[in-house]
């Protein structure tokens, strides 16, 4: 039997109530603590919490922060917004309130309108001094019993207190702020509309069945981590969430666990099935039993065509199904979710021409063995609702032909939050590149300035503003560019730092070792290429704006003129050199 | 036994772990250098040597710890101080 949102239910409140009222003893669980919430007690914690919202000043149509590190806190919090009529914009958490971190959340405030935020308790005291005028909500203020002053409106625990809000399926539900930098970030704004629409899309796309049992270790702030979990909700499905570092840190921990669950469901993005592959040696795996896996969603970022052959060998002693690797694509505009490989068929992977791909924008098909073949893994095909449509040089291209992917549906948003909307006709450009074969999306590329790590999104311009106060730059001048992946020679794409050294006289290893710490900073770690100039090297337009294009491709091609240095994040820096 | 872990046997552990991880060798880990001058980190890696870390020397660490911009020197130190302050607690 389907696991689907019953038809009929128009807001995400609406599909909180309904998954209480015909699932009460579901359940949410967590890794850490090895907690569970029933449906019931979710929707009983939900009630509650907007009831204490509404108390607190939060109107129905009003953006409101949610910070919160547990994934069960999460989910009560996301019922309560929900059930108060009011508007949520998830954030990242990050360890401890970080310049980083406070520079995104006040442009993230900006940009959304959001005037309460709420955070986990330790972090609500700091959190307001450091952001006047923000009206911070600690997390215990919305659950549990809890002694209010006098007109702070407690409300009754019984949620028939509280009205229930005149939100519409056209009603803002969500701003979801992945895209974009951290000074200029963009909040995709979903509708209830598009986004029980975007849940029936992962439904249809996983084929969701009764008995399921959904297991992941995403953020909630995340789009991929948040849809996933609602859409079990929505569909009466048990889902069990743990932290992101709880996987990374004792990934055989968390298999342990995820085995012991039987989970049926899996999401995640590609290196995190390249990390159970580092993790989990041949000799442990036939320890773990993962015959009970239907459908492992693989997307979030690019395949590497060896990864899916790799992983199923590693784990098909643990009883794995060749069929249960799902390579997926979506994005947070359509909601998440735009096209899925079919249901029960095995991953599959193009072989094209390189040569003609990236020279003449064509996927000629070619011999798996041939020596300039290149492996495009398919994303699958358009979920139910959803469409997928190839743009070259304005126009509709045919097959095989590479351009810019755009989609379309329910599940699309009209437009970023405070933005013009999108044209008529509701198609919306990803930023991607690919081509069609068939019905079949193939991912080649992105027009996009970022680069994605661990399944999350960079800018350049992120990284500039950690490099630039660093010591030893002549007048703080220093770009980032991303420099695309060598195929050929398995180099992944990676951000180099182009900088203007104050003395052209060596030794650069401390500039070179600062720069280079300062970006990791920006990029949760990851290392980056570092090319010193000499004063005046970077190159700028008459109006000074920096050719950062301009620059990066002579780089690629070796004629960029004053390096004093070139250190790839390969190399060992000697910071006392 | 407790008390006796030496700091230097806290440095040599840490450079075997971060050798392993990064797949490096371990004579190109010196203690003045910070983890980001190694070769190819990132953040995933730098979690997963968190977590041996915590098997290893049995405590919990603050990620901030290894991405904070100190040297290797220094993440032993505070990796030390941790053992001492988790075996005055058993104490």
């Amino acid at each position: 039997m389907s696991a689907l949102l019953p038809a009929g239910v128009r807001t995400l409140g609406e599909m909180f109530v309904r998954a209480f009222e015909s699932h009460p003893a579901q359940v949410v669980g967590t890794f850490r603590p090895g907690r569970r919430l029933t449906f019931r007690e979710l929707v009983r914690d939900g009630r509650l919490a907007a009831v204490r919202l509404r108390s607190l000043g939060v109107e129905p149509a009003a953006p409101v922060a949610v910070l919160l590190q547990s994934p069960v806190d999460f989910l009560r919090v996301t019922g309560g917004i929900a059930l108060a009529g009011a508007v949520m914009v998830p954030l990242a958490v990050s360890t401890g309130l970080t310049r980083a971190f406070l520079t995104r959340m006040r442009h993230v405030l900006a940009d959304s309108g959001a005037r309460f935020a709420v955070i986990d308790d330790p972090y609500a005291e700091p959190l307001a001094e450091l952001v006047p005028g923000l009206r911070v909500v600690p997390f215990s203020r919305l659950t549990g019993p809890h002694a209010c002053p006098p007109g702070d409106g407690d409300g009754d625990v019984n949620g028939d207190v509280l009205e229930p809000p005149q939100a519409g399926e056209d009603d803002l539900a969500l701003i979801q702020y992945t895209s974009g930098s951290t000074s200029a970030p963009r909040g995709v704004a979903l509708t209830h509309r598009n986004v029980l629409a975007g849940l029936r899309a992962i439904q249809r796309g996983v084929d969701a069945r009764a008995g399921d049992v959904t297991c992941h270790w995403l953020p909630l702030s995340h789009d991929m981590g948040l849809f996933s979990t609602l859409a079990a909700i929505g569909g009466g499905v048990a889902v069990h969430v743990s932290e992101p570092q709880d996987f990374v840190k004792r990934p055989e921990d968390w298999l342990r666990w995820f085995c012991d669950l039987r989970a049926t469901v899996y999401v995640g993005p590609a290196f995190g099935y390249g990390h159970l592959l580092d993790s989990v040696p041949p000799e442990d795996v036939p320890g773990f039993d993962l015959s009970a896996v239907r459908v492992m969603l693989n997307g979030a970022e690019p395949i590497a065509p060896e990864l899916i052959a790799a992983f199923q060998e590693r784990f098909a002693p643990a009883g794995l199904d060749p069929r249960a690797m799902t390579p997926c694509y979506g994005l947070a505009e359509a909601t998440l979710a735009v096209t899925f490989t079919p249901a029960g068929q095995e991953a599959r992977i193009d072989w094209v021409d390189r040569d003609l791909l990236n020279n003449a924008g064509r996927a000629e098909p070619a011999g798996r063995g041939a020596p300039a073949a290149r492996g495009i893994v398919s994303c699958g095909v358009p979920a139910p609702g959803l469409e997928v449509r190839i743009v070259k040089d304005g126009v509709e291209a045919g097959e095989r032909v590479v351009g810019d992917i755009e989609v379309r549906g329910e599940p699309v948003t009209r437009g970023y939050h405070g933005q013009a909307p999108l044209p008529a006709g509701g198609w919306c450009p990803t930023g991607d590149l690919g081509y069609l074969a068939g019905p079949a999306l193939h991912v080649t590329g992105r027009r996009k300035e970022m680069i994605i790590l661990g399944g999350r999104n960079y800018y350049p311009e992120d990284v500039e503003a950690g490099v630039r106060r660093v010591a030893g730059l002549h007048r703080g001048r220093a770009v980032a560019v991303v420099l695309p992946a060598d195929h050929g020679l398995g180099r992944p794409e990676r951000i180099a730092v182009l900088a203007e050294a104050a003395t052209a006289r060596p030794p650069h290893g401390r500039l070179v070792s600062d720069l280079r710490a300062a970006a990791a900073g920006e990029l949760g770690g990851a290392s980056v290429d570092v090319v010193l100039l000499g004063r005046g090297g970077l190159l700028r337009t008459t109006s000074g704006k920096f050719q950062r294009l301009l620059m990066r491709d002579r780089l690629l091609a070796g004629t960029l003129d004053r390096v004093l240095e070139h250190v790839t994040a390969e190399e060992r820096v000697r910071s006392a050199a | 036994m407790a008390g006796q872990l030496t700091h230097q046997a806290v440095s040599h552990a840490l450079k075997g772990i971060v050798a392993r991880v990064l797949q490096i060798p371990e004579s190109t880990i010196t203690d003045d250098a910070r983890i980001t001058d190694l070769s190819l980190v990132e953040s995933i890696k730098l979690l997963r040597i968190a977590g041996r870390i915590e098997r290893t020397f049995g405590i919990e660490l603050d990620n901030e710890v290894l991405f904070r911009t100190g040297t290797l020197s220094e993440i032993a130190d505070e990796i030390h101080r941790l053992c001492v302050q988790e075996q005055e607690k058993v104490a």
